[in-house]
This record gives C-alpha cells, sequence and structure tokens, in this order.
C-alpha cells in the first residue's frame, strides 16, 4: 500500500500504534476500561431489572434501557480516558526534544497533526468496541431500534472527536504532558458547564431562565448532554443540527491546534499563573507610587536558619507566595460570595432548580439548597484537584529538575525534607479551604433560618461541625496521600493520574458495595470519605444516625484522621527510601 | 600520604546489570584525583554511593576513616557533590541558591554571610549574585554549582562530569578554578570524559570499565612507560647528522630509531631499557660531532593509555 500510495503510508501513525502496542500500560488500561464498563452495566442493569418487577419477561423491551445506558457509560469512560490518553500526543514528543526532528521529515504540520490525532483515536475507538458483546445484550432485550442505535453511535464518535481535538489542541499549547491534561480538564469543564452556570445565574438576576431553543442550542456544545435530554423521536437531520456546535467546536480545536504546533513546538516552560501575576505585579508597583509605596509584608523575606525548604517553598513557588496566595483567595472568595448571596436573597422564589439535576443521577434528595449546594461541591472537587495536584508534584518536580539528589547531599533528612514540604503547603490548603468554608457556613445559615429538613437546632449545629471536620481532616488526607504517591513516582503525569485515581476509586468504591452485594453491607459505605459529606449534605447525618449523630460523626473522622496520621507517618518513616529509589 | 577514600570490593547491580563488580580504589588528601571510564562503566554510580545518594549492596566504602552507611551524616557534612547535570532552581537568585543550600547545610546566617561573599568571589560569580539563574549561561550555572558545593567548605569535593556541555573558555576556567582550591586544601574527585584536561589536572586516576578497575595509581605511573621493557626517546639536534644516527642505531640494546622529520632533526629512538643506558646514546651523538638541543622521554597520551585498558564496544 505504502509503495502505491507514498501519502498513505502514514509513518507516525505506524510508530504510534507499534509503541502503544509494545507497552504492557496499553493492555492495562484496556482491562481496566473493561472492568469499569462491565461493573457499571452490571451494576445499573440490575437496578433496572428490579424496577422492571425483576420478572424474565417483564424485561422485555427493557434493551433501549439498556442501551442507551451503556451509551452514557461509554461517554463517561471518554471523559475519564480520552484526555488522559490525549494528552501527551506532542508534550511527550517536547519533553524528549524529538518534535523538532518530526518537522525535518518529510511530514507537514497537518499530517502529523492528523496522524497523532488518528493515534490517540483508535486506541479509544478500540476501547469502545469492547461494550459490543454489551450492546448485543442489550439488543437481545428488544427495543433499540435501528434510530437509537445510529444515534448512540453518534454521541460515542462525536464526542471522541471532540474530547480528541480538545485535548490535542492542549498538547500543542502545553509544554508538559501534565499541564496538558490539566488544561484539557480546566477548558472541557468551563465549556460543558458554562451553559448551566449562565442559566443558573440568569434566573436570580433577571427573573427567568434561558429560553428553551438558546438552551438547546448551548446544550450542544456538549453531546453528552444531547445524549441525556434529545435521545428519543429525533431524525438524524434535527440531531446533526442541534450538534453542529460541537462539530464546530472540534473543527476550532484542530485548528488551533495547528496554529499552535510550530509556534510552540520550543516554547520553554511558563507558568501561566506566574505570567499573570508579574503582569499584575507591575501594574500594582505602578498604582502604589500613587499611593506612597504602601507594602503589605514583604516579598522575600530573609533565610531563616531553621526550615529552609519551607522557606522556598513559600516564597519562591508560585502557589504559596503570600501576596499571590491573597489574589488567588480574592480572586475565589468574593465571586463565591457574591454568588452565594445573590441565591440566598432569592431563595423563596428558587425553590427546585431543574437545570443542575442532569449532575445528580444518583440524589433524589429533595434540594432546597441545590445552587449552594452544588456550587459548595463544584469548589470542593476543585479543591481536592489543586490540593492533590499540588502535593503529587511536590517531589516530583524535584525529581524533573534533578535538584533532589542534591537536596539529599546535604545534612537533612529525608523525612525533614518532606515535613518541610508539607509544611509549606499548609497556607495553600487554608486558601482552598477558604470559599469552601464560606460555602459551609451560608448554608448552616440557610438551614437554621428556613428549617430545611427539618433540622432542630442541634441538627444544624451537627451540620457545621461536619463540614468543618470534612475541611479540616479530608483536606489534609487528600494531601498527604498524594504527596505519598507523588514521593513513589517519577513523572508529573503519573504522579497526578495516579493521585487523582485513588482518591476517586476510594471515594466511589466503597459507596458501591452496598448497591452489588447487599444491604447488609451497608456498613462498608463509611469506608468512602465521601458517604458522611453527603448525608450531611442532602439528608443531615441525624437521618442516617438518630441519636448517635455525634458518635457517628466522632468516630467517623476519628478513622480517618487516623488513617491521615499513618499516612503521614508512612511518608516520614520511609522517606529516605522512597527518595533514594533510582 | 594519607588515604581519605576507601572503597574495597565494592559492588552494585541494578536489577539484571551489575553496575560494579568489586571495585577497589583509595583518593588519597589534597590531590586531585580523576575518575575516568566509557559510558556506562559505573562511574556515577560510585559517586553516587560515594555521595550517599545509594547504599552500598556490598563491600565497603569510607570517607574520612567514617563508614559510609552507619555516619552517613557526618560524611555529609564533608563532602560538597556536584551531580552531571544542573541542579538549580531557576526561579532563585544566584545569591538566594547559595544561601538557600548554607541553610539547608546548616549554617547560621552570619557564617553564611560571610562564606557567600568568599566562594562567590572565588567563583568570580559576586557581580551577578543578584541575577535569577534562569537568565545565566551553561559556564555561569556551573559556577554557580561550583559555589553551592563549595558554601559549606567540604574537604572532598566530588564532581561527575563538571565540564561537560561547557564552551572552551568556561572549561578552562574551570580547571582554573579546581587547581585553586587544590591549592586551599581540597581533596578533588573528578569524573570526566574530556582526558586531555584531566591528564594535566589530575595527580591520580583510576580507570573503570564495565563495573571493573582498569588502573588506579599515579598518572605518571599511568602514562609514562615504566613499566615497559622498550623505552621510547626523543632527539633532537641542531641539525640533521647521518653520522651520529647511524652510530646510535649500531648501539647495543637499540631496536629501533626513525628517521628525522623532514622538517626538524628530530629522532625517535625505541631500545632496550636494561640494556641501553640513556647516558650511552648522548656519549655517541656527543662522540660523533652532533650538537644536542634536546633529549626526553616520550610519554604515551592518556587517550592511548585508556584506549589500550578499555574494552571496545557497546556498554548495557
Amino acid at each position: 500500500m505504502s509503495r502505491l500510495f507514498p501519502k498513505l503510508a502514514l509513518p507516525l501513525l505506524a510508530r504510534e500504534l507499534t509503541e502503544r502496542a509494545a507497552s504492557k500500560r496499553t493492555y492495562i488500561v484496556r482491562a481496566i476500561f473493561a472492568l469499569l464498563l462491565m461493573t457499571a452495566f452490571w451494576f445499573f442493569a440490575s437496578k433496572i431489572f428490579n424496577r422492571y418487577g425483576g420478572g424474565a419477561t417483564s424485561v422485555l423491551g427493557s434493551g433501549q434501557w439498556l442501551f442507551e445506558l451503556l451509551v452514557i457509560i461509554q461517554l463517561m469512560g471518554i471523559f475519564l480516558f480520552l484526555p488522559a490518553m490525549m494528552a501527551g500526543q506532542f508534550t511527550i514528543e517536547k519533553e524528549r526534544d524529538s518534535l523538532g526532528l518530526l518537522f525535518l521529515t518529510r511530514l507537514g504540520p497537518w499530517q502529523i497533526l492528523f496522524e497523532k490525532y488518528l493515534s490517540g483515536l483508535i486506541p479509544i475507538f478500540s476501547l469502545l468496541l469492547l461494550a459490543m458483546p454489551l450492546g448485543a445484550i442489550a439488543y437481545a432485550f428488544g427495543g433499540v431500534t435501528q434510530t437509537i442505535l445510529c444515534h448512540g453511535i453518534y454521541f460515542l464518535f462525536l464526542t471522541s472527536l471532540q474530547v480528541g481535538a480538545l485535548a490535542l489542541m492542549c498538547s500543542t499549547w502545553c509544554r508538559t504532558t501534565a499541564s496538558a491534561f490539566i488544561a484539557t480538564c480546566v477548558i472541557g469543564t468551563i465549556l460543558y458547564c458554562l451553559p448551566a452556570f449562565i442559566d443558573s445565574l440568569l434566573g436570580p438576576l433577571i427573573g427567568h431562565t434561558l429560553s428553551a431553543a438558546f438552551r438547546d442550542r448551548t446544550i450542544g456544545i456538549c453531546p453528552f448532554l444531547i445524549a441525556v435530554y434529545k435521545w428519543h423521536n429525533v431524525s438524524i437531520s434535527v440531531l446533526l443540527q442541534q450538534s453542529a456546535l460541537a462539530w464546530i467546536s472540534t473543527v476550532l480545536f484542530l485548528v488551533l491546534a495547528r496554529c499552535f504546533l510550530v509556534r510552540r513546538a520550543f516554547v520553554k516552560g511558563t507558568n501561566p499563573v506566574l505570567v499573570c501575576f508579574r503582569w499584575l505585579d507591575g501594574r500594582m508597583q505602578r498604582l502604589n507610587r500613587v499611593t506612597g509605596n504602601i507594602r503589605i509584608g514583604k516579598s522575600g523575606g530573609q533565610l531563616p536558619d531553621a526550615h529552609p525548604i519551607a522557606w522556598r517553598e513559600t516564597r519562591k513557588n508560585v502557589l504559596a507566595r503570600p501576596h499571590y496566595l491573597l489574589r488567588i483567595l480574592l480572586a475565589v472568595e468574593v465571586p463565591t460570595i457574591c454568588y452565594g448571596f445573590v441565591l440566598l436573597l432569592n431563595w423563596p422564589a428558587w425553590p427546585q432548580q431543574s437545570r443542575i439535576r442532569f449532575l445528580w443521577f444518583f440524589i433524589t434528595a429533595d434540594n432546597l439548597n441545590a445552587d449552594l449546594t452544588f456550587l459548595n461541591t463544584l469548589l470542593g472537587a476543585l479543591a481536592v484537584l489543586v490540593v492533590s495536584v499540588a502535593a503529587a508534584n511536590a517531589f516530583v518536580s524535584e525529581r524533573v529538575q534533578q535538584t533532589l539528589d542534591v537536596l539529599l547531599t546535604t545534612p537533612m533528612s529525608a523525612a525533614q525534607i518532606v515535613a518541610e514540604k508539607a509544611r509549606a503547603m499548609r497556607p495553600f490548603l487554608a486558601v482552598v479551604a477558604a470559599p469552601v468554608m464560606t460555602l459551609f457556613l451560608m448554608q448552616w445559615n440557610v438551614k437554621i433560618f428556613t428549617g430545611y429538613l427539618q433540622l432542630s437546632h442541634s441538627g444544624a449545629w451537627l451540620y457545621l461541625i461536619c463540614s468543618l471536620l470534612t475541611l479540616a481532616v479530608y483536606l489534609p488526607l487528600v494531601s498527604w496521600l498524594s504527596l505519598w504517591i507523588g514521593l513513589k513516582m517519577r513523572t508529573r503525569f503519573r504522579a497526578i493520574i495516579t493521585a487523582l485515581m485513588v482518591i476517586l476509586i476510594w471515594c466511589v468504591a466503597p459507596l458501591l458495595v452496598p448497591f452489588f452485594v447487599s444491604d447488609a453491607w451497608g456498613w462498608v459505605s463509611y469506608l468512602s470519605p465521601l458517604y458522611l459529606p453527603v448525608i450531611n449534605e442532602f439528608r443531615g447525618i441525624q437521618w442516617l444516625a438518630g441519636s448517635f449523630a455525634w458518635l457517628t460523626i466522632g468516630l467517623n473522622f476519628s478513622v480517618f484522621g487516623a488513617i491521615l496520621y499513618f499516612i503521614r507517618r508512612r511518608c516520614l518513616s520511609c522517606a529516605d527510601r522512597y527518595l533514594r529509589q533510582a | 600520604m594519607e588515604p581519605l577514600i576507601q572503597i574495597e570490593n565494592l559492588r552494585h547491580i541494578y536489577k539484571t546489570h551489575a553496575a560494579l563488580s568489586g571495585v577497589s580504589f583509595t583518593v588519597h588528601r589534597q590531590s586531585i584525583h580523576g575518575f575516568v571510564g566509557p559510558n556506562g562503566a559505573g562511574k556515577t554510580t560510585t559517586l553516587k554511593i560515594l555521595s550517599t545518594l545509594l547504599q552500598p549492596q556490598s563491600g565497603s566504602v569510607s570517607v574520612f576513616g567514617q563508614d559510609i552507611v552507619r555516619n552517613r551524616k557526618q560524611v555529609r557534612r564533608k563532602i560538597g557533590f556536584m551531580p552531571d547535570h544542573f541542579s538549580m532552581y531557576r526561579q532563585m537568585t544566584v545569591f538566594e541558591y547559595v544561601d538557600f543550600f548554607g541553610a539547608a547545610y546548616g549554617l547560621v546566617q552570619a557564617e553564611r554571610d560571610k562564606v557567600i561573599a568568599d566562594v562567590l568571589a572565588l567563583t568570580d560569580m559576586d557581580g551577578r549574585k543578584n541575577d535569577l539563574i534562569s537568565g545565566l549561561s551553561r559556564g555561569m550555572q556551573q559556577r554557580v554549582s561550583l559555589a553551592r558545593v563549595l558554601v559549606h567548605d567540604p574537604d572532598l569535593l566530588l564532581l561527575d562530569e563538571p565540564a561537560s556541555g561547557l564552551d572552551p573558555r568556561a572549561r578552562i576556567e574551570l580547571m582554573e578554578i579546581l587547581e585553586e582550591l587544590r591549592r586551599l586544601g581540597k581533596t578533588i574527585f573528578i569524573s570526566s570524559h574530556i582526558l586531555s584536561e584531566l591528564a594535566t589536572l589530575c595527580d591520580h586516576v583510576t580507570i573503570l570499565d564495565r563495573g571493573k578497575v582498569k588502573y588506579t595509581g599515579s598518572m605518571s605511573g599511568l602514562i609514562s612507560n615504566e613499566q615497559s621493557e622498550v623505552a621510547t626517546y626523543t632527539l633532537i639536534l641542531a641539525a640533521e647528522h647521518p653520522e651520529a644516527a647511524s652510530a646510535i642505531a649500531q648501539l647495543p640494546g637499540m631496536t629501533r630509531i626513525s628517521p628525522p622529520l623532514p622538517t626538524s632533526p628530530r629522532y625517535t629512538l625505541n631500545f632496550e631499557r636494561g640494556k641501553l643506558p640513556v647516558n650511552t646514546i648522548l656519549q655517541t651523538a656527543l662522540g660523533n660531532g652532533a650538537q644536542i638541543v634536546g633529549f626526553h622521554e616520550e610519554f604515551k597520551h592518556l587517550n592511548q593509555a585508556f584506549m589500550d585498558l578499555t574494552e571496545p564496544g557497546v556498554r548495557p
């Protein structure tokens, strides 16, 4: 083929696929994907069967439900796996300085781009094919029409193209795989959540939500939302119209990727937050002349005799310098307070918001303060994400910069180095926790004055204490756990992905056990750090534990506090071994 | 001379590959000891063990008479390690970087201020002390790295490829700094691939290949032909003198005399060291009326010694 049609040789694609085939990780990812897919399918299918009454004949015709469910699970799989698989397409070449060599070959930038794009998409398509047997099961139950089948395939295909193009664009822009992955997650979240947020904000501000037509169009940016809302009774042509935004965004991402590919091929790693803050520094200094050079705190400060690493981390690290932290705090806290007050002031007018229902598949509680909870969950998840990334990166960055060796030849012990790194994280944890705490306090206020869920006065106090303990125990827990994982890893990308996956599995897996096995295994849910805060948020601890509510809170946080202590101790006692591993 | 580093039967294995297989050698106090070997010979592993970054799997390593495993902390205070890569915090200034490591070595503020001024002056970086490291050239960064190594006044410097990637000027300047450090009484253990510079700088050398020591001892012992039975000398005359050359060629023990170069009357003589004293050669030349301008033994170049001792082929 390559001899007859030299243009179709696709050497880069062949190399990428050969490399992937030779890597153990490809097969591990495939096995994990298959396992997650089948487990989730079994779990949800059993729930649907139970709803239909459990009889063999009663489930006939439920194939449509199963098929739609399968597509939604696969869409989630695409969101979970594709950014990680695609984000490194160009950054890995940049990290090993081989991208320039590609430009020297006869391959043009568009060809390089498309071969890389295909080499990222083919593995995800092969993962999607793993669902074929499950699709056949769904089809066997009946009810899956040709239209539904086509729609399902269309959603999967379009989502893969869109998410892949976004991750590829981030890969051409960023210098490292970790930053490309984070950029993909952040831009993707903003892109998908922006319509819902605008809708949510407009309600209290102008008195009505977005028009249905506009909402339909904005939802079109996310094939996942179309799959959730617009599955049925829509012809292919209408579906194409509704998903036009998704197609446009995909093409736009690819065009931008082509623009960035050459321009940003040899850029040095720059921290966009640092660039932004330095620009702000310049502006502030100019403004400061007017006010007579008032300075709050010192920017540098003299190096103390003790704790030099903590000093370096807090004075030289972008996310730890006091005045930069203050800016981050203000940037998050002020909008949070404003948004919270807008919601609070309009509270009685906004009881039940359907616009955010799509995020709550598993929760059926009457949710009077859904907006605050939604924002709190979003900020909480963001806090866990940034803390985990920062902590996992703490030692990997020393390895990547090759500074760890010289640090380890000083008389400081490895445990001391780890302890100082962790100590430097504290101000950052406080800043990240502040907006979440603000929202907790607002919700506590709402609960006291609205009698939400018929909470007694002590119930409101239970809510507050449980919320504060959640922050006080879980954020350091996330920090130390990620630090522990980062100590063992050699690359940023692996450290960050592993830390996030471990946290995700720890939070979700214990919650699923009672559903899979039996209700007698309900106690396993307590092993998830998420269980008590979720109950606290939606039902109140008294609903769960009655008069033992205080005891339940005490036990829960004592256990997780003990786990935190164990991880911390493990990090410190094994620091020498972890840091010295070749 | 008093030994400063003593390595006995050191072995280290990475999974299935033996990086060091019974390495033994000694480094003497106040010497510059070169450490050479092909890529993959085990140099960096040895340096990492000496700098306490790796624990030896078997064998013994002592520095200043102290075992590096049992007295790790004491050893670290006395050594300065410069790895084969720049270990720089690029967002710090030169002063902050050196100051940071001073504090990490436990120096108090007053001590640090004095020492930092000295080491920056020694490395000629005092004029750039407020510059960000990210803005420095490679040669400058290497100087900062050397200043960092010296900040706690170590007696032993372990330098892994300090001159790699530097331009000729930066390399020559670095070698001058190392000479100065020797004069200040430091012991320097230096790994390098630039053999010509090691030959002039080092007084002792260890050659490592495939995890085994091929030579350890004085540099002069390596590059001279003292152990060889056949000596090689160069005789330089004022003008070409065939009679003298012929007479020398007939001396008992003379194995070969090369014809003079077309541009200068320089003869290379090969003779059996035990049978023919050098005085006889000189007397014969003078007796035949030749005017001697120079007469000296030819040393092997370190490159040649290195090639003779190491084996060809790709290392694992």
